[in-house]
């Protein structure tokens, strides 16, 4: 798509409930994103405020019970995959976007070997081109997959079991898999995150330099600031459930508005500054019961009694930089 | 090598396992009530030729002697000469054991394709009517012993309807075939008489369904929920995500994780189906083990007992290692653990 105008991927008001014992939890209210071709998106803010959920909705792979979606549309190249027949849906799962799952461990088939998921995965999306291809051949495919994310000894990997693997290897092998699909878009779940720091790292650098070398599309979720500047191109803040703010990401890290992001930018330690800052009071709310208003309202050190009763709308306040929050409504553009 | 030390290692188990079996059984019935030389040459036989009989019963020694003869003889095969048929326990035993094998063997076929088969279907179609129904079935299939069912079979399918025949391995006219595995369909088989085969075939019916049905009722609830458990776990939305056909999923990356808890399950319940077939074996006049074992309690056939108890202990045993076994093959966690020996 050479249409720079059309957005590859666009998530309007997308809202999901899960049922849970005596209640619903209002887990994402109101979700708005777009994405452009070549965009590489940070989704940030703080575990449990609904990344995943939003993910997972995207590519139909939330359980449904107890989940159930409101209201909203998920629209692929202008289509809507919610509403997508399950044939139309196969060709969006896999080749048109993809998926690295947070926790490798659970992501792979403890009784499958990593050779009979890879082909399964290798052969279901070229049967969904009308191509048939020969154990031979996805096996091929597979070996060369597990080559690009640097992974010694292939062949043996192929043979072996999930359980058979460092936590570092079955992330590669989860990486490899997402990619053997050769997604329009990646989204990749805190990559790394249930490894150690050493390890993260060289996930992340290899996540990177296969970003780049392919030209794809990203949505990297994460908490960690750090790989937001280091990724991507545009970031999104999160918080409980909705998108409070989005910008280029030079511009959320030089001038954030929402008092949300503000406090995340803070918290991230500097080499100049005083150590590290206190991080914002308050937890993320009971969904059960999640606060009027803006959610974010109890928190907030800008708190307005406006605040309290209505949700501020996702509204652009500069060129590509929009905010959620009704300190920057009613015409006074505040500089920070 | 691995996969052999381990099943070494569960024979010793089990191996132990049936020697305090051995003591149980053995202790438990020299302390019933009623002396079992008297029971042997009836009420009216002089006190001399019961004495005499103790005596070469050993049931005069103390009970750790008795034991230990018992012993000896059992692992030589020998437990000693039944008090009603008056032939070698062992003989009865060859005899009468085919006849369950291939009533069990029949109830754990009927039991795994119905049982596995209901459990798909349950959790393909969750909290529809194929599922309310077949859960219904489930709690029934499991509160009800096999015997109401083997007399509802026989009233239902046997008296009114006429479908199937409730007495015994086959009609009798039909001649059995030359022994050759004892279990008559095989034989048949083996011989080509291919109607009776079928008329075999027809026999184990209704007796190997009501052994069956507490089983398939297990096996397809555990299916289910094991089915509806690994649906939610995040390799299957990682499958999903990336395209892999929800056929495969169903058949193939579904299933396979799915099935470990149902065979461990059903492994013991066909172990179990042979002896719970005491009532239903006498039932359907099936001259089985399992009769022949409730004859012996009835008459208090202390080496009859003993041996039969001792058999359908070393069918669970044997069950246990063949369940181990499959569970092995199917899920590598364990099978990894086991060669790593730990």
């Amino acid at each position: 798509m050479s249409d720079v105008t059309t957005p590859l991927l666009e998530i309007r008001d997308l809202s999901v409930n899960f049922a849970v014992y005596g209640g619903e939890l209002r887990v994402l209210d109101g979700v708005n994103l777009r994405m452009f071709p070549g965009e590489r998106i940070g989704l940030v803010g703080e575990t449990g405020c609904g990344k995943t959920t939003t993910m997972k909705a995207v590519l139909r792979v939330l359980p449904m019970p107890p989940g159930r979606i409101l209201r909203g549309e998920i629209l692929f190249k202008g289509r809507d995959i919610l509403k997508m027949r399950d044939s139309d849906l196969r060709l969006v799962r896999g080749q048109g976007i993809s998926m690295i799952f947070q926790d490798p461990t659970a992501a792979l088939n403890p009784v499958f070997t990593i050779g009979e998921q890879m082909q399964a995965v290798i052969q279901s999306n070229a049967q969904d081109n009308n191509l048939s291809l020969t154990r031979q051949r996805s096996w091929e495919l597979a070996l060369t997959a597990l080559k690009d994310v640097a992974l010694a000894d292939p062949e043996r990997l192929l043979k072996s079991y999930p359980i058979q693997l460092s936590g570092g290897m079955r992330q590669r092998v989860c990486i490899a898999m997402a990619l053997s699909t050769n997604p329009e878009i990646l989204i990749a779940d805190e990559p790394g995150t249930s490894l150690d720091v050493t390890i993260q790292d060289q996930i992340l650098r290899l996540l990177r330099d296969l970003v780049e070398s392919r030209n794809m599309s990203v949505i990297l979720i994460t908490h960690t600031l750090g790989v937001v500047r280091e990724l991507t191109n545009r970031v999104y803040v999160m918080y409980a459930g909705s998108i409070v703010e989005t910008a280029k990401t030079k511009k959320i890290f030089s001038q954030p508005l929402h008092p949300y992001t503000q406090g995340l930018i803070a918290t991230v330690p500097r080499l100049t500054g005083g150590g590290i800052a206190s991080g914002i009071p308050g937890r993320i709310p009971d969904y059960r019961n999640p606060p009027t208003g803006c959610r974010f309202h109890p928190r907030c050190p800008h708190v307005m009694e406006i605040c309290k009763r209505e949700k501020p709308p996702l509204t652009e306040i500069d060129q590509d930089h929009s905010v959620a929050c009704f300190l920057y409504s009613s015409n006074q553009k505040v500089e920070q | 090598m691995s996969m052999l030390r381990f099943l070494i290692q569960r024979a010793l188990y089990s191996v132990f396992v049936l020697l305090g079996l051995s003591i149980v059984i053995f202790v438990i019935a020299r302390i019933m009530p009623g002396d079992p030389a008297r029971m042997a040459v009836g009420a009216r036989a002089p006190q001399w030729v019961v004495d005499r009989l103790r005596e070469q019963m050993h049931l005069d020694q103390p009970i750790a002697i008795q034991y230990y003869y018992w012993l000896r003889d059992a692992v030589r095969g020998d437990f000693g000469l039944s008090l009603i048929t008056q032939r070698p326990v062992t003989y009865d035993i060859k005899e009468t054991l085919p006849a369950s094998l291939e009533l069990a063997l029949y109830a754990a076929l009927i039991a795994a394709v119905f049982g596995i088969g209901m459990g798909i279907l349950s959790a393909r179609y969750k909290d529809s009517w194929i599922d309310n129904l077949s859960r219904l079935f489930s709690y029934a299939g499991i509160v009800t012993p096999s015997y109401i069912f083997a007399i509802l079979f026989i009233l239902l399918f046997g008296f009114a309807l006429k479908w199937f025949p409730i007495i015994g391995r086959v009609s009798e006219n039909v001649p059995l075939p030359p022994k050759i595995t004892g279990l008559v369909t095989v034989d048949a088989l083996i011989q080509g008489q291919f109607s009776t085969f079928v008329d075999a075939l027809w026999h184990i019916v209704l007796p190997s369904l009501s052994l069956a049905m507490g089983s398939i009722a297990q096996a397809a609830r555990i299916t289910r929920s094991s089915m509806a458990d690994n649906l939610t776990k995040d390799y299957i939305a990682n499958m999903r995500a990336l395209g892999v056909s929800e056929r495969a999923i169903m058949s193939r990356f579904l299933l396979k994780p799915s099935l470990i808890p149902t065979i461990s399950i059903l492994g013991l319940d066909i172990a179990a189906i042979l002896s719970v077939a005491f009532i239903v074996e006498s039932i359907f006049n099936w001259p089985g083990m399992a009769r022949y074992g409730m004859n012996a309690m009835l008459y208090k056939d202390l080496n009859a007992i003993s041996a039969v108890i001792l058999v359908f202990g070393a069918a669970f045993a044997i069950m246990n290692i063949l369940v181990d076994l499959i569970v092995a093959y199917l899920d590598p966690r364990i099978r990894l653990r086991a060669a790593k020996g730990e």
